[in-house]
This record gives C-alpha cells, sequence and structure tokens, in this order.
C-alpha cells in the first residue's frame, strides 16, 4: 500500500514535467492539446493505481490541490499580484484545453474562472476517482468470491 | 529565465502624464517599470482610437482598456508603425475579433490560441505582411517593437 506522501509526491513529479512539457509544446499547436489529454489520462491513472484508505484519499486531495486553494483565495485578496500567474503557471498542463473555449463572463474571460476553481475540480476529481475506483474493487472481489465459492 | 519583475506584479503607481496626440489606430504604446526581467517595456498595447487600447493581461485575457492606464507606469513610449493606414485598421480589426482569447506570459510565436501582450501586436501586423520582431526570435517582447526599423518614436516619458 502506497503512503500518501508518495502519491502526492508522484502528482507532485507528473505534473510539473506535464507543466514543462506542455509549455514547449505550446510551439506546436495541436500537439500541446493531445499532451494535455494525456496528462489527464495520466493523472486519473496515479490516483487509481493506487490502494489508499477512504481518508487518505481526502488526504491526497488536501494535500495535492490544498496549496494552490491558497494561492487562488490570494489572487483574489491581492490582485495584480503575483498569485494569479503562478497559478496559471502551476496549471499549465491545462492551458492548451482552456485555450479551446474563449468567452466572456461579465468581461472577465472564462478561462480566468477555470484557473481560480481548478484547485477546487481537481481536488473534487480525486474524489471521483476514489468512488470509480471502489466500485470497480468491489466489483472484482465479488467476482473473487463467487470464483472461490465454485472451487 | 527570469531575474526581475515580471508584467503586472507590480503594485506600485508611477504618475507619468504624457501627451496621446498624434496616436493613430494601429500605432503601439509601451509601458515600463524598473527592473522589469525582459528588458525597458514590460507591456505593450495597440490603440484603436478613441482613447482605447487593445491588450493582454493575464486575468483579463484580450481586452479593450482605456489609454490613461499608461500613466500608471514609469516609462511610457508612443510608437508610431510606419505602415499605411489601411494596414494598421486592420491589424486593429483583426484583434477586436481576438477580444477574450488566453493570455499566457510566456506564449511562443506559433498558434492563435495562446496570446501575451506583444504577441497579438506582433501577429496583428504579421497578417498584413508586417513583421515587426526583426530579430527572429521564438517569442516577442515589448522592446522589439522599440528597436524595429518599422516604427518610429513619437514620444516617451519618464516620471
Amino acid at each position: 500500500m502506497r503512503s500518501v506522501a508518495k502519491v502526492v509526491g508522484y502528482l507532485y513529479i507528473i505534473q510539473i514535467s506535464a507543466g514543462m512539457t506542455i509549455w514547449l509544446s505550446t510551439y506546436f499547436p495541436g500537439i500541446d492539446i493531445l499532451l494535455s489529454i494525456l496528462y489527464f489520462l495520466v493523472i486519473t491513472l496515479e490516483l487509481s493505481n493506487n490502494r489508499l484508505e477512504y481518508k487518505k484519499w481526502g488526504l491526497v486531495a488536501v494535500f495535492w490541490q490544498g496549496p494552490w486553494l491558497i494561492v487562488s483565495l490570494i489572487s483574489q485578496l491581492r490582485p495584480g499580484s503575483y498569485a494569479f500567474f503562478l497559478l496559471q503557471f502551476w496549471n499549465t498542463p491545462f492551458i492548451p484545453l482552456l485555450s479551446c473555449i474563449s468567452f466572456n463572463i461579465k468581461g472577465t474571460p472564462f478561462y480566468y474562472y477555470m484557473l481560480l476553481i481548478m484547485p477546487v475540480i481537481l481536488g473534487l476529481y480525486v474524489g471521483i476517482v476514489y468512488k470509480y475506483t471502489k466500485i470497480k474493487s468491489a466489483g472484482c472481489s465479488r467476482t473473487e468470491n463467487r470464483i472461490a465459492r465454485q472451487r | 529565465m527570469f531575474t526581475g519583475d515580471v508584467g503586472y506584479g507590480k503594485l506600485e503607481v508611477f504618475f507619468t502624464p504624457i501627451s496621446f496626440e498624434g496616436l493613430e489606430p494601429g500605432d503601439i504604446i509601451l509601458g515600463g517599470y524598473p527592473g522589469c526581467s525582459y528588458g525597458r517595456f514590460s507591456h505593450a498595447g495597440i490603440y484603436m482610437g478613441d482613447e482605447k487600447v487593445i491588450e493582454a493581461y493575464v486575468d483579463l485575457g484580450i481586452t479593450i482598456q482605456s489609454i490613461f492606464h499608461y500613466w500608471d507606469y514609469k516609462e511610457i513610449c508612443l510608437l508610431k508603425v510606419n505602415a499605411e493606414r489601411e494596414k494598421k485598421e486592420a491589424a486593429v480589426e483583426y484583434l477586436e475579433d481576438m477580444i477574450g482569447r488566453l493570455f499566457y506570459p510566456t506564449a511562443f510565436k506559433p498558434g492563435d490560441r495562446i496570446w501575451n501582450c506583444s504577441k497579438i501586436i506582433w501577429k496583428a501586423y504579421y497578417q498584413q505582411g508586417i513583421d515587426l520582431d526583426d530579430s527572429g526570435d521564438f517569442w516577442v517582447s515589448p522592446d522589439m517593437f522599440y528597436n524595429t526599423t518599422f516604427t518610429t518614436v513619437i514620444r516617451e516619458a519618464n516620471s
């Protein structure tokens, strides 16, 4: 069983490596979108391949996205500061996908709101993957039990 | 990569009044804060007439703003783009269709989804057959507009 620190560590390594790669790939429009989708698949796999308990999944969400939720809040408390820049750089892996949608809500672009709530979205995504993984593993164990009974 | 201040990160307001007289739609306005990491000027906008500027910011994307906020910068420079009036107006029209597009500070030249304040101006003129970047770099910075042979300084101010 992996520890929370190990899972969060892997998620940070994936996010930083993906951020660099996807930023460079924006030089080749189109490839950046493919890599952005690939990044999303990789974090989904990383999350679903661990066997953490319910509470530990919550800790993964908190340690992975909690600091960025604070940065997001700072960007609102100190407009014009570096906080929103930092938030945008951190979410570089999602930039190609966000750049595909361009419309304004009350004079502010859609991507701005998305970047602000991204820590919440990704935190909730951890919960969604947990729920899906739990259902899947419950299904597996039912099958395993049936096979064991048949023996 | 960056060793000084980047973009908007300054909360200081320098009052540098400069007259905007003589600007035509399509001309360029540069603003600079001291210690900027990527050159003398940290921001660029394109004049669209009626005291309005098309520019790009991290939190607003490509946007239309009042020209007077340039007085907040420590250094201001007004540049005349040496091109036919039709091309300059076409450059402004090109950008009017881009409002709300995504800003990313280190946007590369290729592509039309990811922008920064300098790339929008460079691309608007590139579409008209004018390359404002003499250096042929991977990306565009405000200083390139100051250094290109396609522009002439109308007026400069430093507080």
